[in-house]
């Protein structure tokens, strides 16, 4: 199984790791460009340890590029062991090789670098290591490169120490800084919860205090705002429109507080609130308004159905039935509000009302 | 008289389930955490557990899963405040006979645990609603998985519509008996349906 994890860490540790794996590039491209250069001149009594290190420079930068792409937060330890390796190699090459020029350039240093931009304390070890390599080097060389190899020694040790201490300095600011936006993160996140609850609970506490000797006007508020609740809290957030369900969730609790009464939505499947759904909720409603005003029952049912090619809806009462003929003419109610819309975006309305059992009204739109 | 016993962590509910419950109903015993739960019912093996879908020490599915086996004539019935599908759905499949809200009516309550009681499945709307969504969701290309029949299709279609078996039965020209064994094989089809197509299921829809 292909699984790519990513290690977790600051994403400046991402940037610090990124910059000590081009240097590491640029110092063994540039000891390559050296060796090569000392090949040329015929500077090697044994060109073949030159050869050596050019081969072995070309494999490291592959392995380490390779390595690089991975999203890690600090070298793994076989990185940075390498990157020691391959520099004590170079610095004791030109001994070897029996050459005159010194062809490791920058590339010992830059592994100083890299080992302090993981850790402070991993660039000292480096830098020391590396110092004592030069350092057995020193009393066997010509005298006349004593004063490169001494600059080395200060070079690897100032190296370590400047970019061990920027490293840390970058990684205590960083965190500081993020700890404080954190802080004030958490703060305003506070503070918006707080704001919605006052906003909707306390204001409904409160009315629940002023209305406590009607049963029914306060169940319909606890009721309202239960759902409005749990939308917040479960469903789509703020910046999300809601979709069709939720939507006509909102429209039932709605409808029950200002009617009072039970309407139980049930919903399978769901879409956003546009075309024949914005015409289905609507209609809805007005089906859901008209069972609770003149139903004279106080639950409702309502089923909703997004199918793929269809969205049907079911209200349901099982109050005292409805006769078309004896609704008055001047009552638009059902006529544009519930058929108009639907018939208007190419769907059907069917409404039963068989004797004694209620009525249900059922829609159904083509999506 | 039907013996009950009341699993949910929240005092107070308990302590209202069980004035609701009336006199022919008789609590057998509390709990409100899966291990004492398990033990006490084994112990005392009530005709029907109320069992809350969220527990302290695991969901209410554990408890289910702790007593089904050496019990398997308990009955139980979930309760529950939350609306998540998965968490419903769960329990179901982990053997419970029903699923109601917890603002229901202590009568309709009652009427609930009667139906439990008699080996009847309980069915709201809302349950229905939910069984017909996990069912749409369950891929059809896979052969080992029971689908749901047409018959059983409407049926619950019916059901959360708000009818009653009495109301769906006339509706599809049916008998009431016949309504029954559609609502308990399309129990037995979610019990027994794949594992992996309902977890996959939840996954996608980031309930788990």
């Amino acid at each position: 199984m292909l699984e790519e994890r990513k290690q977790f860490g600051p994403p400046v540790a991402f940037t610090i790791r990124r910059i000590a794996g081009g240097a590491r590039l640029i110092g063994l491209a540039w000891m390559m460009v050296l060796v090569m250069v000392a090949l040329a001149r015929d500077a090697m009594g044994r060109p073949g340890v030159g050869w050596v290190l050019v081969g072995l420079s070309a494999v490291w930068a592959v392995v380490a590029a390779i390595d690089q792409v991975r999203d890690r937060p600090a070298d793994p330890w076989w990185i940075t062991s390498g990157d020691a390796g391959l520099a004590a190699f170079a610095l004791v090459a030109p001994e070897i090789a029996g050459s005159s020029d010194l062809f490791y350039g920058g590339f010992p240093g830059i592994a100083v670098v890299a080992a302090a931009a993981r850790q402070r304390s991993v660039g000292w070890v480096v830098a020391a290591l590396l110092s004592v390599v030069t350092i057995a080097r020193f009393q066997i060389a010509d005298v006349s490169q004593a004063l490169a190899q001494l600059s080395a020694l200060v070079t690897y040790g100032m190296l370590a120490a400047i970019v061990g201490w920027a490293v840390h300095v970058i990684y205590r600011t960083d965190d500081a800084r993020r700890r404080a936006e954190d802080q004030q993160a958490r703060a305003e996140e506070k503070a918006t919860l707080a704001a919605h609850l006052h906003d909707s609970v306390l204001q409904t506490l409160a009315l629940v205090q002023r209305e406590a000797s009607d049963s029914t006007r306060v169940a319909a508020l606890a009721r309202r705002q239960e759902q409005e609740l749990r939308g917040w809290l479960y469903g789509s957030s703020d910046g999300q429109a809601a979709g069709l369900a939720r939507s006509l969730e909102l429209a039932a609790s709605e409808l029950e507080e200002a009617y009072g009464g039970k309407v139980e939505v049930v919903a399978v499947g769901d879409t956003p609130v546009e075309g024949s759904a914005k015409a289905i909720l609507a209609a809805g409603r007005e089906g859901m308004l008209n069972a609770l005003k003149h139903s004279g029952t106080n639950r409702i049912d309502v089923y909703l159905e997004v199918l793929a090619q269809n969205i049907k809806l079911f209200v349901r009462d099982r109050g005292v039935g409805f006769n078309r003929v004896a609704v008055p003419a001047d009552r638009a109610g059902i006529r544009d509000s519930i058929e108009g819309r639907i018939r208007a975006v190419g769907g059907k309305v069917e409404i039963r009302s068989p004797s004694g059992q209620g009525t249900e009204l059922r829609i159904e739109v083509p999506r | 008289m039907i013996r009950v016993f009341i699993v949910d962590d929240h005092d107070l509910f308990r302590v209202g389930v069980r004035a609701g419950l009336g006199p022919e109903i008789d609590v057998v015993g509390e709990a409100s955490e899966v291990g004492p739960a398990v033990e006490m019912i084994k112990e005392r093996v009530p005709d029907v557990v109320l069992l809350d879908v969220h527990l302290p020490g695991g969901g209410g599915r554990y408890v289910i899963e702790g007593v089904h086996r050496a019990h398997p004539q308990v009955a139980f019935l979930a309760l529950s405040a939350s609306d998540a599908a998965a968490d419903v759905v769960g329990l179901v499949r982990a053997g419970a006979a029903g699923y109601v809200t917890k603002n229901i009516s202590p009568a309709e309550l009652r009427a609930a645990i009667e139906r439990v009681a008699g080996g009847e499945p309980v069915f709201s709307p809302r349950l229905a609603g939910f069984l017909l969504d996990t069912f749409s969701h369950l891929s059809p290309a896979d052969p080992e998985l029971d689908r749901l029949s047409e018959r059983e299709r409407e049926v619950l279609q019916l059901i959360a519509r708000g009818y009653t078996y009495r109301e769906a039965a006339a509706e599809l020209f049916i008998s009431i008996k016949t309504i029954e064994s559609h609502v308990s094989s399309v129990f037995r089809k979610l019990q027994l349906s794949n594992r992996n197509e309902l977890t996959r299921w939840a996954v996608e829809r980031k309930l788990i």
